[in-house]
């Protein structure tokens, strides 16, 4: 997680607790019989609370590396022409491996879609490392 | 109750690290999101989702074209439990010796149950086993019973009737019928009684589950009828010193795929 990423996530979850509605705070406290009499239920809430704030802002940013990163197709398809010797590579390497519900079958054209799902996320690892404003490094 | 497993573990971890009882509320993209995942659904043409790793993060892709809900949120929960379980899994070096690297592979992720692993995560982050239980002990156990779990939990009755037995409430034995044979039973061990024998064979002419076969796999039965009563000597055998007793058999068929699971019970 880039430095900038976990900035953001802090930002948003600050951005939370001073713009929710104190009243809708209240109710959801007082549901969850917490007011101070029950602290683990309260640490419980902000776990909670902390976990879908940050939720919220990945899965924005995701998002947003998804929208870019599909638009480089040919990075997206390349090493798809001998897909076997890439795959043993890629599994020699031990960095990443890719895991299919129907391995039994799986054909070349699987192997290449695997293929290509691996370097669509390597390119977001790129783009995110880079930062999303600087795609023209990739 | 089931054995506590390192994916049920991890599962209950999960939950606990997040502060929820269960993942009822939460669409499962923003889950994946928040443990640093990126889940997209997408026509898959082989298969129904799919996890791809790499140092920063994975990949799930589920293919959009699963009709059931339920289902979608199970291959979901299957391909987190992976992210969870195994992104850092060091193969072992004969995955790469092989000469069908494909082969060689496919035989890894059997032989080391990752898959089995993965689905015990997923049965266990859909379906809390504090909570499952909450909501079913003390009722008596019956078709409606089961729907009402599985819509609470938003699963399949299929996997709600596996995790009802795991949690041993009520006695039940469970037998899946693939292409109009018994591929695989499974039973609680209060359940007396010997099925081995029909491993592999069709279903006896008189249980529900032949006369869901004999109908294309359709719905014969509907609301209170859903539960059949049946003699016992349907199924099991029954020992010389044993009498005949009233069972209860409820069939839940899927036309797609050609399958009845058979749940039977005592009266």
């Amino acid at each position: 997680m880039t430095e900038q990423l976990r900035k953001n996530i802090e930002d948003a979850e600050m951005h939370f607790f001073m713009q929710a509605d104190p009243d809708i705070i209240k109710q959801y406290l007082d549901e969850c019989d917490i007011e101070g009499k029950n602290l683990t239920k309260k640490e419980v809430l902000l776990k909670r609370i902390k976990f879908l704030s940050k939720a919220s802002v990945k899965k924005q940013h995701d998002s947003n590396l998804l929208a870019i990163a599909i638009k480089y197709k040919e990075a997206i398809e390349k090493n798809t022409s001998k897909p076997l010797q890439y795959l043993r590579n890629i599994m020699a390497s031990k960095v990443s491996a890719s895991y299919n519900n129907s391995l039994d079958k799986l054909s070349q054209e699987e192997i290449i879609e695997l293929i290509k799902d691996q370097n669509l996320i390597n390119l977001m690892d790129q783009l995110e490392q880079n930062g999303i404003d600087n795609e023209a490094k990739i | 109750m089931g054995l506590i497993t390192k994916p049920k573990f991890e599962a209950q971890k999960l939950l606990r690290e997040i502060g929820m009882d269960d993942i009822t509320d939460i669409p499962m993209d923003l889950l994946a999101a928040g443990l640093d995942a990126t889940l997209i659904e997408e026509p898959l043409q082989f298969c129904e989702g799919r996890i791809t790793f790499s140092p920063r993060r994975s990949l799930i892709k589920i293919n959009s074209n699963i009709e059931w809900p339920e289902r979608k949120r199970f291959i979901s929960a299957h391909e987190i439990g992976h992210h969870i379980l195994h992104k850092n899994m060091d193969l072992p070096p004969d995955t790469f010796s092989t000469v069908n690297i494909v082969a060689g592979f496919e035989k890894h992720l059997k032989t080391g149950k990752q898959e089995i692993e993965a689905n015990e995560f997923a049965a266990e982050l859909l379906m809390p086993t504090s909570k499952f239980v909450q909501l079913a002990k003390g009722k008596p156990f019956s078709p409606q019973l089961l729907k009402d779990i599985a819509h609470h939990f938003q699963t399949s009755l299929t996997a709600t009737v596996f995790k009802y037995l795991e949690c041993d409430l009520h006695p039940l034995c469970l037998i899946m019928i693939d292409n109009g044979n018994i591929k695989y039973f499974k039973k609680s061990s209060k359940l007396n009684g010997w099925l081995e024998d029909r491993l592999h064979m069709s279903p006896p002419p008189e249980s529900v589950a032949a006369e869901y076969i004999n109908h294309n796999y359709d719905f014969v039965y509907k609301e209170e009828e859903k539960s059949q009563l049946i003699k016992k000597s349907v199924w099991f055998a029954i020992r010389s010193w044993e009498e005949d007793e009233d069972y209860y058999e409820y069939c839940i068929p899927t036309k797609r795929y050609k399958t009845v699971l058979s749940v039977l019970w005592q009266k």
